[in-house]
C-alpha cells in the first residue's frame, strides 16, 4: 500500500465524512417523504383539514315542451357560534372599526329572519346551557336568498350560513300526482319523483380544506377532491297546458255532480304517449298534507274499475276482425235474454225487441244484442282480443305502481263472467288501460303501449330515451275503420250526441254505465260513468276518456261526456287543430 | 486535470464544435487535432478573459434578477388566485339570482296564475279558435266562432299564496279575496301586529 500524504490522508477523512451525512440524510428523508409519508399527511390533514360534503342539485322533472313541474331551490339556513357570541362579554368589532354588542347583533339580525332580539338570545343561551362550548346552533333554517343577502350585509363574524335544498313545483297541482313528491329530508316519496329516481339523483362532491388555529377557513386552501354530479333531468309526454284544462273540466264535473271521483286521461293516438293524465283534485306537491291519502295518489294508474259499455266496442271489433259479423249484421234483440239455465241479464231500460244492426246495438248500448252477436265468438277468442287490448296486464308507462286490473283466466270464467265480459262486466281496468284499448282502434288495429317518461337527459346533457314497449297488432285495419264507424255514429247521432258536438270537427266514442263490486260480493247501488272517445274521425289523432264516479246530482253520463267535450275542445286549442275534413256519412242502425 | 489551466484555442474549439467527435472521444480529438497545434500569442485570450470580481457580480446579478422575477411572477400568479375566487363567488351568487330569478318566471307563468289574472282582465276563451292554412291562406272553422267565460281555477297552486294579480284597470288586487279578507279579520283581532318581512312560505 502506497503510502498516503497527509494532506490526502485530511481529505479522505473529510470525503467519509460527508458522503456518511448525506447517506444519513438520503435514509432519513426516504424514511419521512416515502416510508411514513401516508401517516403523516394523514396527520396533518386531521389537523387542518375540513371536509366538506357539496351537495348535489336533484334534476327538474319537465313536460314535453320543457315547461318545469319540479325542480330544486335553494334555501339557505342561517348558523351561528354560541360560544363566540358571547365571547369577551358578548363585544365584538364590526368591519375592524365599529365595536357592538351581541345584543345589538341578536336585533339586526332579528330584523331579517322575523325573530325579536330576545329569541335569539334564548337561541344562544339554550344551546350554551347544554354545552358551554357549543360552537354550533341553527338562528333559522331555510330563508331565501334575499334574507341571505341581508344578513352577509350585517358583517357579523359569529354568523355562518349553509345551504339547504328544497323541493318546489311552480305549476302546483298541475301533473301533481303523476309527478309525486319528496319527504322532508330529501327521500323520494310517490310519482316520477320515484319511479325516476335514479335518474333524478345527483353524486355529491367533496372538497377539503384548512383551518387556522382560531378554527378560521384559510383563504386559498379550498381542494375539491370529488366534483358534485348534479342529477339528471326527467321529461315527460305530458303537455302542462292541456293538463292543467283537462283537471279543470274533470274538476268542474266531480263538483258539480258531487261525484266521490273523476278521471280524464288524453292520449296521443300515433305514439301511445299519454298528453294528460287528470284526476280530481289532485294534490299540489308544494302542499301535500292539504290533500286526503287518495288525493296524493296517481288514481289513473291504481283505481281499476269495472268499465262497463265502453268495452262493447272491443267486443264488436272482434267479431269484426273474425269476420263474424259486419256493422250491418242485423239482430232481432229482446229486453231480456236467458241464453243458459241460470244465466240471465236485460238491458238498462225495457224496450220491445228492436231490430238493430251490429251498429243500432252499439249506438243504443244493447247488453242483450252484444252479448247474442259476442257470443258467435268462443270463449278462448274473446279472451285473447281482450288480451291483446292490454286488459288484464299492467301498464309499463313510468310510473312506479301500475295496477293490471282483473282479467279472469278464461278457464276459471263461470257462466255469467264468460257474457258479461262482453259487455264489460265482470273484468276491470285501469283508465289507462281503457284509452289504450281505443288507442288501438284509433291506430288502424296497432296498440302502441302508453308511455308517460320520455326520456332522462344526464347531468352532463346525455339523453337516454325510455324503452318502450313492443307495438301489438289487435284487430286488421279494415276491423278499425269499421269500429270507428259506430263510434262516430255513437258521438253523431247518439242520445249524448248534443253534449258531446263540437261544431266543425268529426268526433266518435262510447258511453259506459257500470256497476262496481262493494267488497262483499254484491254491486253497489250507483255507477261508475264515462266516456271513451276519438277525434278527428277523419284520420284520428287523440284519444280521450272521462270517468265520473259514483254522481249524486244529475245524469252521470251526461256529466262524463262534458268533461270528454271540455278536454277535446283543450287539445283543440292545445295543438291547433283545424276542423276536420269530409263529413260523417249515417250508418244503418235498424233494419 | 492540469489540461483545464492551459488557456483554450477559441479557433480549435468552434471547429471542434462541429465536430461530434471530441464530444465522445478526448483521445481521439488529441490524435485529430495535433498536427494544427500551434504557438498561441500569449496576451490575446488574457484580453478577453473576464476578472474573477466581474464574473462573480454578474453571476450574483443573474441569480438577483431570477429571484425577483421569481417574486413578480408569484405576486401575479396569487393576485390572479384571488380574482379567480372572487369571480367563482360572484358566478355562485349571480347563479343564485338565476335560480330565483327563473323560478320566479315558472310560478308567474303557471296556469294557475295565467287563468286568475285572465279573469280578473275579463277575458273570454275562444273555445274553438280559427286556423289560418299558410299554403292557400284558407280560413278554417269560424272567426265568431263561440267563447266561454274563464272559469274559476280549481287547482291548487300553493307557490302562488301572497303574489296578487292585476284587473283591468291595472290595478294589483287580492289573488284570493275572501282568504284575503279572512287574513285581515285575524290580523285585526290579532294582539300583536307583526313587525318585519313576512316569513316565506315553508314549501317542501
Amino acid at each position: 500500500m502506497p503510502k498516503l500524504r497527509p494532506l490526502a490522508v485530511r481529505r479522505l477523512i473529510a470525503m467519509v465524512l460527508v458522503l456518511a451525512g448525506a447517506v444519513m440524510f438520503t435514509v432519513r428523508l426516504v424514511d419521512l417523504q416515502v416510508v411514513r409519508a401516508p401517516q403523516y399527511n394523514a396527520e396533518a390533514l386531521d389537523k387542518r383539514g375540513v371536509p366538506v360534503t357539496i351537495p348535489s342539485l336533484r334534476g327538474d322533472i319537465v313536460d314535453r315542451n320543457g315547461v318545469v313541474l319540479a325542480t330544486t331551490d335553494e334555501r339557505y339556513d342561517v348558523q351561528l357560534s354560541p360560544r363566540i357570541a358571547r365571547a369577551n362579554g358578548g363585544k365584538f368589532w364590526r368591519n375592524s372599526e365599529e365595536q357592538m354588542s351581541a345584543e345589538e347583533a341578536f336585533a339586526e339580525i332579528g330584523a331579517v329572519t322575523g325573530q325579536s332580539a330576545e329569541e335569539i338570545a334564548t337561541i344562544v343561551d339554550e344551546a350554551l346551557a347544554e354545552n358551554p362550548k357549543s360552537d354550533f346552533a341553527y338562528v333559522k333554517r331555510s330563508v331565501d336568498l334575499t334574507a341571505l343577502n341581508a344578513l352577509k350585509k350585517l358583517n357579523i363574524p359569529w354568523l355562518t350560513f349553509d345551504v339547504n335544498h328544497q323541493r318546489t313545483y311552480p305549476n302546483g297541482a298541475v301533473g301533481g300526482s303523476v309527478v309525486g313528491f319528496i319527504g322532508s329530508e330529501g327521500q323520494a316519496q310517490a310519482g316520477i319523483e320515484l319511479s325516476q329516481d335514479d335518474c333524478l339523483v345527483g353524486v355529491d362532491g367533496e372538497e377539503t380544506y384548512e383551518k387556522g388555529a382560531d378554527g378560521v377557513r384559510l383563504p386559498g386552501s379550498v381542494v375539491v377532491t370529488k366534483t358534485a354530479e348534479n342529477g339528471g333531468t326527467v321529461q315527460l309526454t305530458i303537455d302542462s297546458d292541456l293538463q292543467y284544462e283537462s283537471q279543470q273540466a274533470i274538476n268542474q264535473q266531480v263538483e258539480a255532480s258531487n261525484a266521490e271521483w273523476g278521471l280524464l286521461t288524453v292520449i296521443d293516438v300515433k305514439t301511445g304517449e299519454l298528453l294528460a293524465v287528470a284526476e280530481d283534485h289532485s294534490v299540489d306537491p308544494n302542499d301535500v298534507d292539504a290533500s286526503t291519502a287518495d288525493r296524493r295518489e296517481a288514481r289513473s294508474f291504481t283505481y281499476p274499475y269495472e268499465p262497463g259499455s265502453t268495452f262493447k266496442t272491443l267486443t264488436a271489433a272482434a267479431l269484426l276482425d273474425q269476420g263474424a259479423a259486419t256493422i250491418n249484421t242485423q239482430n232481432l234483440t229482446p229486453f231480456r235474454w236467458d241464453p243458459e239455465p241460470g244465466v240471465t241479464f236485460a238491458d238498462s231500460n225495457f224496450h220491445e225487441a228492436v231490430p238493430w244492426t251490429l251498429a243500432g246495438i252499439i249506438v243504443d248500448s244493447s247488453n242483450v244484442g252484444i252479448s247474442m252477436l259476442g257470443s258467435r265468438l268462443s270463449e278462448n277468442t274473446r279472451y285473447e282480443y281482450l288480451d291483446r287490448f292490454g286488459i288484464g296486464q299492467e301498464t309499463s308507462t313510468g310510473m312506479p305502481l301500475e295496477s293490471s286490473g282483473t282479467l279472469i283466466d278464461v278457464n276459471d270464467w263461470d257462466r255469467q263472467t264468460s257474457y258479461n265480459t262482453m259487455f264489460g262486466q265482470g273484468l276491470s281496468s285501469t283508465i289507462i288501460q281503457t284509452a289504450s284499448a281505443y288507442q288501438a282502434i284509433a291506430n288502424n288495429g296497432v296498440r302502441i303501449p302508453p308511455t308517460l317518461v320520455k326520456s332522462c337527459t344526464s347531468g352532463d346533457g346525455e339523453v337516454t330515451a325510455r324503452a318502450g314497449q313492443d307495438p301489438v297488432e289487435v284487430i286488421s285495419p279494415e276491423a278499425a275503420v269499421e269500429t270507428r264507424k259506430m263510434l262516430e255514429a255513437m258521438a253523431t247521432e247518439g242520445w249524448i250526441a248534443e253534449d258531446a258536438a263540437i261544431p266543425g270537427y268529426r268526433l266518435g266514442g262510447k258511453t259506459g254505465t257500470a256497476e262496481q263490486s262493494d267488497g262483499e260480493g254484491g254491486y253497489r247501488s250507483d255507477y261508475i260513468y264515462s266516456f271513451a272517445g276519438m277525434f278527428p274521425m277523419d284520420d284520428p289523432q287523440y284519444v280521450v276518456v272521462s270517468t265520473v264516479a259514483y254522481p249524486k246530482v244529475g245524469q252521470g253520463t251526461v256529466s262524463a261526456v262534458q268533461a270528454w267535450h271540455s278536454a277535446v275542445e283543450a287539445t283543440i286549442r292545445t295543438f291547433h287543430l283545424p276542423p276536420s275534413n269530409g263529413a260523417y256519412e249515417p250508418i244503418q242502425l235498424t233494419y | 486535470m492540469s489540461a483545464n489551466t492551459v488557456p483554450l484555442d477559441r479557433d480549435a474549439l468552434q471547429q471542434a464544435a462541429g465536430d461530434a467527435d471530441w464530444l465522445i472521444s478526448a483521445p481521439a480529438r488529441q490524435a485529430h487535432s495535433k498536427p494544427e497545434l500551434r504557438i498561441v500569442p500569449g496576451d490575446r485570450p488574457r484580453a478577453r478573459r473576464m476578472s474573477p470580481l466581474m464574473g462573480a457580480l454578474t453571476a450574483v446579478g443573474v441569480i438577483l434578477v431570477t429571484l425577483f422575477a421569481q417574486l413578480g411572477l408569484s405576486i401575479a400568479v396569487s393576485e390572479g388566485a384571488y380574482e379567480a375566487r372572487a369571480l367563482q363567488v360572484e358566478l355562485r351568487d349571480l347563479t343564485r339570482v338565476e335560480r330565483v330569478l327563473s323560478q320566479n318566471t315558472g310560478k308567474l307563468a303557471s296556469p294557475q296564475n295565467l287563468a286568475d289574472n285572465a279573469a280578473k282582465l275579463g277575458m273570454v276563451q275562444n273555445t274553438t279558435p280559427a286556423t289560418l292554412r299558410l299554403s292557400d291562406g284558407a280560413v278554417l272553422g269560424t272567426l265568431a266562432g263561440p267563447t266561454a267565460a274563464v272559469t274559476e281555477n280549481l287547482v291548487p297552486n300553493s307557490t302562488l299564496e301572497g303574489l296578487p294579480v292585476v284587473d283591468a284597470d291595472g290595478l294589483l288586487t287580492e289573488r284570493n279575496p275572501e282568504q284575503a279578507e279572512q287574513a285581515a279579520a285575524a290580523a285585526a283581532t290579532a294582539a300583536i301586529p307583526w313587525e318585519g318581512p313576512l316569513p316565506a312560505p315553508q314549501t317542501h
